[in-house]
């Protein structure tokens, strides 16, 4: 451990909560961030059951419920008698010209959303983070002089998060696709298990790798003023030599940030209480529902604000935390005087 | 020389602010009348309508208004609600916004603004110079060129009665359309009561 973690630590809570407007910061990145759930659903297994389908297409043939397509739009349009027909006969009715408009129209939708979604994200990091490095050489700054230098970060933030990202996943797939075909045969058996294990696996640490190393490069980019390529240099060197220090200041962060979420659950608990002896006095006295609705009103407003000005404060000390640890190594390596 | 402008409070704004927001609503409301005077009586004849409605209602009137507010912004100083009002929003030294500048304060920094239910709007009675958080963002003040709240009040009542007016005949004329309100109920019944027994014989087929 190179870096001095108490300071980390103690400068992080010092700059969170000296300059407010960097909150305003983390209230942007907040409402960018993803909630990152992908719920991908999963499918049946096919190869553990020795079901014949020839055959069970062979007994049920006569069935409705055959897998022959056009049986099944026949009877599906009996089935749903007449509403079936009017539908397929207002599908009909969708000329071309609007097919072609709407799809223009959405596509344009859509890139406008995430260019704007992206330079959102950039602007915003690229700003706090000079905010957080001015704020420790002791200027505190205002909105405008922190969202001038954002304006002027954006694009190269925005290159730094996509390029690296798409030739690694592009790399990453072109030599998992071969090993996924290769290891197909070989799933049912416990060899093809462990070793798709393995693939999965590979690919989540290159994932976790590119992601830090565009963290810690985010912050490069900016406190030392560099291109998107050097940044991401800056970014690996930082990572590759001071693998402790990330991995410790990582496992803290996350910690910090398990424990804000506790709390942020936890102020459910008065809320839902009160919502509860709300139900119980509007279900004997009626008339009580005329103050009912207001004071819910009041605290999901309430509870929706705490939990935002919560998750932006836990971003602009994490973003601390990371500026701190990047100049206390660029301080490390810094040629002692004699 | 700041001294001697004259920022615009948050009463003015308010109202031109919703001047726009009804003039948003204008074409959509316009669409909607159009849709109920060209309904024709059968779902057949309405339903290409009602999809091109919905495609100016989700997609065209926000895209038009994304890129044409900016582009009103650097040309004349305000969107169409402010230049009413008599308001324009101009950089600290008093030039123009350029396009870019207008769609950053627009877009990106009036998010900031409406983070934590608007509360960036409400800093116009913190600051002396009257500004949001998105003014902050992006460098600029919103000054008051000649006071015309008057008739940005007067505009706002009009365009509210015009929208009030075209929605409710719409309403009016789409309750008056019986045949087609026959078709979409049988419609909608056909789908919902459907007897989930194959096999039934097709009475349009017979």
């Amino acid at each position: 451990m190179k870096t001095n973690l108490t300071k980390i630590l103690n400068e992080a809570w010092r700059i969170t909560f000296k300059n407010k407007w960097l909150w305003v910061f983390g209230l942007v990145l907040v409402l960018t961030s993803s909630s990152g759930g992908n719920g991908g659903g999963g499918g049946g297994n096919k190869n553990n059951s020795n079901f014949n389908y020839t055959n069970s297409y062979e007994i049920n043939k006569s069935s409705p419920f055959a897998p022959n397509p056009q049986q099944l739009l026949r009877e599906t349009s009996q089935v749903l008698g007449t509403a079936a027909v009017s539908i397929e006969e207002l599908f009909q009715t969708i000329s071309p010209l609007f097919l072609v408009t709407a799809g223009i129209a959405f596509t344009l939708l859509l890139i406008v959303f995430a260019i704007l979604g992206l330079y959102l994200k950039a602007w915003a990091s690229s700003a706090l983070i000079h905010g957080i490095d001015q704020e420790n050489n002791g200027v505190s700054l205002g909105l405008s002089p922190m969202s001038k230098l954002g304006k002027q970060k954006a694009v190269e933030m925005i290159k730094l998060s996509i390029i690296p990202s798409f030739i690694t996943l592009g790399v990453t797939l072109l030599v998992a696709i071969p090993v996924i075909l290769l290891l197909i045969p070989e799933a049912t058996r416990p060899f093809g298990i462990l070793l798709a294990v393995l693939v999965f696996l590979v690919f989540f640490v290159v994932l976790l790798f590119l992601a830090s190393i565009v963290y810690l490069g985010s912050i490069a980019l900016v406190i030392k003023n560099l291109t998107w390529q050097d940044a991401f240099k800056e970014g690996y060197r930082i990572i590759t030599k001071y693998f402790i220090d990330v991995i410790l200041l990582s496992c803290v962060n996350c910690l910090i940030g398990g424990l804000v979420s506790m709390a942020s659950c936890a102020l459910i608990i008065p809320i839902a209480l009160v919502g509860f002896g709300a139900a119980l006095g509007v279900s004997t006295f009626p008339p009580l529902l005329i103050i009912a609705v207001p004071v819910a009103v009041i605290l999901l407003t309430a509870f929706i604000t705490g939990i935002y000005l919560v998750s932006a404060i836990a971003h602009v000390f994490n973003k601390s935390t990371w500026v701190i640890l990047y100049k206390q190594v660029l301080d490390l390596e810094k040629p002692k005087i004699l | 020389m700041n001294d001697q402008k004259n920022y615009a409070g948050f009463g003015i704004r308010a109202v031109a602010f919703f001047i726009d927001v009804c003039l948003g609503l204008l074409g959509v409301t316009l669409t909607f009348y159009l849709l109920a005077l060209t309904a024709g009586t059968n779902i057949f004849a309405f339903f290409p309508n009602f999809l091109w409605f919905t495609l100016y209602f989700f997609v065209v009137n926000g895209l038009v208004f994304f890129f044409l507010n900016p582009y009103l912004i650097s040309i004349f100083g305000g969107t169409a609600g402010k230049l009413l009002t008599g308001l324009t929003i101009e950089n600290e030294d008093g030039t123009h916004l350029t396009y870019k500048q207008a769609l950053f304060r627009e877009y990106v920094a009036k998010i900031a603004s409406n983070a934590l239910f608007g509360v960036g709007y409400f800093w116009i009675f913190k600051n002396e110079k009257k500004q949001t958080w998105h003014d902050m963002l992006s460098d600029t003040v919103v000054v008051v060129q000649s006071n015309k709240a008057a008739l940005g009040l007067i505009t706002l009542l009009l365009l509210v009665l015009i929208e009030l007016t075209l929605g409710v005949t719409g309403i009016i004329k789409f309750s008056e359309n019986k045949p087609l309100l026959a078709d979409i109920s049988t419609l909608f019944k056909d789908i919902g009561n459907s007897p989930v027994i194959p096999n039934v014989p097709n009475p349009i087929a017979n």
